[in-house]
């Protein structure tokens, strides 16, 4: 299958007085069309940094791209102008947020905002540009979508405008979708309602999906490929049955392990198995294994040298750790 | 019988809300409908339900910090808002209550120490006796007592959720009021935050009042859950019982709701896209009615009332007899 988009190595660092941050550090995979890779990772490993480098958004400066490749239809988008990274995005990279309140613009109705991007990307006069705007709001399950497109965002209830976000994001037809926790900030019965939309969409407009979660449950409901990602690096990149089937890295291991469950027989567990102490600081990393510290089965070697991204087995799984050399 | 340690009698909470700029006169919205449940000395009642159903309303009322409409809250037999202002003071020694957001509930301009020994300033007593009970507080929740002289942010999210909880526990309260504690940390975070919890409660024999949207953590820290819609409970059963026998049909939706780890599997349910306990909603018939996907005419006429199914477990809905 032919791969979306192709990231190769990339290092997205930040400048600061403390010395470079490494936010993104090494970072390759592939997006097939039609496919959903999860990435998953705690606040501060750098996901976000990772979804900003690749729409070309980080500031820089204080950022810079360090090293690597972004390949889209062929074309390094890191080396495209700026002018023409404009046209990728929204057309044929579209992203989605956690906070659909925020990212929408709250003085402009959700008709005026859809319209803006379908005009902006497709050239639509104003009459085929409305009809397209509607068709997007009917097509994300928003009813009576002509009164709707009047709305201010404050009118809609937190998952009505992650609909309008996911209309708008979808409303170029993009080849690929990065949606950053896109239901983190709802209830889990709306929750369950996106995420099925999303699924629903991605099939039926062929659309290719990044989507970028703390919570395992989310990409074992979504995804097919799974990244983990810790301390600005991924640490184990394999197929979503898998990652819960048989982790590999101690850090996946011990994540899934704290999860507190709803199902199981075994009735109610008396205290949570836990990943000990918290992520490094990135700016002041130590030698070897970020993960060494928290690790339950750290290693000589572990502390002296970084463990090396390496394919483990025949079936396209990744780790970095050295138990796996 | 001893009277419970905690006693919530038909709870109402209404709050006004003003029609409009220009227009005269004020809607109510009633974020809790009566609401009834014991708190017994020891154990933890998990209160789970999604954003606007009256669960911080009603954990408000509880901390005395937000008087019912109407209905009554009994500590140990009295009424905590008919007691004298003595009484209502030593209450509030005994309830402590550990917040969600640890960025937003610490002090940025006080230090650890400071943070911590503010319970005892607030209640005129001296410092714990001495400063080493304060260090001794910090070991106890996970923090190095060489930490005190830090501030807030310098700390980590679970760090500075340590720090709450060894604010609430200062005082060595017997009901703990912890309001989504963990829901604004990372999963790793988070486990250790509920082991801390759970020891504390071994050691100074806390009851909780655990409120949060998490099933699975609902399921892991609960004796007995309370499930919250549209303010008011519509299920209550112990732990085990809820999760193996759920009756309602909103318990239901939530249970399914829930990502599984073992991968996709299951129909996808949610209904309508509402938002539960808003202005607007119909004041007659059962709250859930409008997203239930088995709602009968009766639903939307008359409220159900509770049932008991079995011992300790009871439901609020006209459907299964």
């Amino acid at each position: 299958m032919m791969p979306v988009l192709e990231v190769e190595n990339l290092s997205t660092f930040f400048t600061t007085p403390r010395g470079d941050i490494r936010a993104v550090d090494d970072v390759s995979f592939q997006v097939e069309t039609g496919d959903t890779l999860g990435i998953v990772g705690e606040s501060g490993c750098g996901k976000t940094v990772l979804s900003l480098s690749i729409m070309r958004l980080v500031p820089m400066p204080p950022g810079r791209y360090a090293a690597g490749k972004i390949i889209l239809n062929g074309r390094d988008l890191l080396t495209l102008p700026e002018k023409e990274m404009r046209r990728v995005r929204g057309k044929h990279i579209s992203m989605i947020f956690q906070e659909p309140m925020t990212s929408l613009n709250p003085v402009f109705t959700i008709g005026d905002q859809l319209r803006e991007t379908v005009r902006l990307h497709q050239g639509s006069n104003r009459r085929e540009a409305w009809e397209k705007a509607v068709e997007m709001l009917r097509l994300v399950g928003i009813a009576a979508p002509e009164q709707r497109m009047n709305d201010y965002p404050h009118q809609l209830s937190g998952g009505m405008r992650q609909r309008v976000m996911i209309a708008i994001a979808l409303s170029c037809r993009p080849r690929l979708m990065i949606a950053d926790e896109p239901t983190t900030a709802l209830d889990v019965t709306i929750q369950a309602q996106i995420l099925g939309l999303m699924d629903e969409l991605k099939r039926e407009l062929g659309t290719s999906v990044i989507l970028i979660t703390h919570d395992l449950g989310v990409i074992a409901e979504t995804s097919r490929r799974v990244a983990m990602m810790y301390a600005g690096q991924f640490v184990e990149y394999a197929d979503m049955e898998a990652i819960f089937s048989r982790p590999l890295h101690p850090y996946t291991l011990g994540l899934l392990e704290s999860i507190p469950r709803i199902e199981g027989k075994s009735g109610r567990q008396e205290r949570l198995p836990m990943i000990p102490g918290s992520p490094p600081d990135l700016a002041q990393l130590p030698p070897g294994c970020r993960f060494q510290e928290r690790c339950g089965d750290v290693m000589a070697v572990c502390r002296l040298r970084e463990p090396p991204w390496q394919e483990w087995g025949q079936s396209s799984r990744y780790v970095r750790c050295w138990k796996y050399q | 019988m001893n009277p419970s340690l905690l006693s919530v009698q038909e709870v109402h909470k209404s709050f006004p809300v003003p029609r409009g700029l220009f227009t005269p006169g004020s809607d109510d919205v009633r974020a809790v409908r009566g609401v009834t449940f014991t708190l017994q000395s020891g154990e933890t009642l998990g209160l789970v339900g999604e954003s606007g159903c009256g669960k911080t309303t009603t954990a408000r009322m509880i901390a005395a910090v937000e008087k019912p409409t109407s209905g009554h809250i009994y500590y140990k037999g009295r009424d905590i808002f008919t007691a004298t202002r003595e009484e209502r003071r030593e209450y509030r020694k005994r309830v402590q209550y550990i917040f969600q957001d640890p960025y937003a509930s610490l002090n940025p301009r006080l230090n650890a120490g400071e943070i911590i020994g503010e319970p005892f300033r607030i209640h005129g007593e001296p410092v714990g006796s001495s400063l080493q009970y304060l260090d001794d507080l910090l070991a106890m929740v996970g923090l190095s007592p060489d930490q005190k002289h830090r501030y807030p942010h310098e700390f980590s999210g679970g760090q500075r959720q340590r720090l709450g909880i060894a604010r609430a526990i200062a005082l060595r309260p017997e009901i703990v009021i912890a309001d989504e504690p963990v829901s604004a940390l990372d999963v790793s975070v988070q486990a250790q935050i509920l082991n801390l919890l759970k020891d504390l409660q071994a050691e100074f024999d806390l009851s909780y009042l655990f409120i949060s949207h998490d099933m699975g953590v609902i399921r892991f820290m609960s004796d007995r859950v309370a499930v919250m819609y549209g303010g008011r409970i519509v299920e209550t059963a112990p732990n085990e019982e809820l999760f193996s026998n759920a009756r309602h049909p909103y318990t239901a939706m939530l249970l399914d709701a829930v990502p599984r780890l073992g991968g996709r599997s299951r129909s996808r349910r949610g209904g309508e896209d509402a938002v539960p306990g808003r202005r607007g909603d119909t004041e007659t018939g059962c709250a859930f009615s409008p997203r239930c996907p088995e709602a009968l005419p009766r639903c939307r006429i008359e409220v159900p009332a509770f049932k008991e199914l079995n011992n300790g477990h009871f439901y609020a809905c006209h459907l299964g007899g």
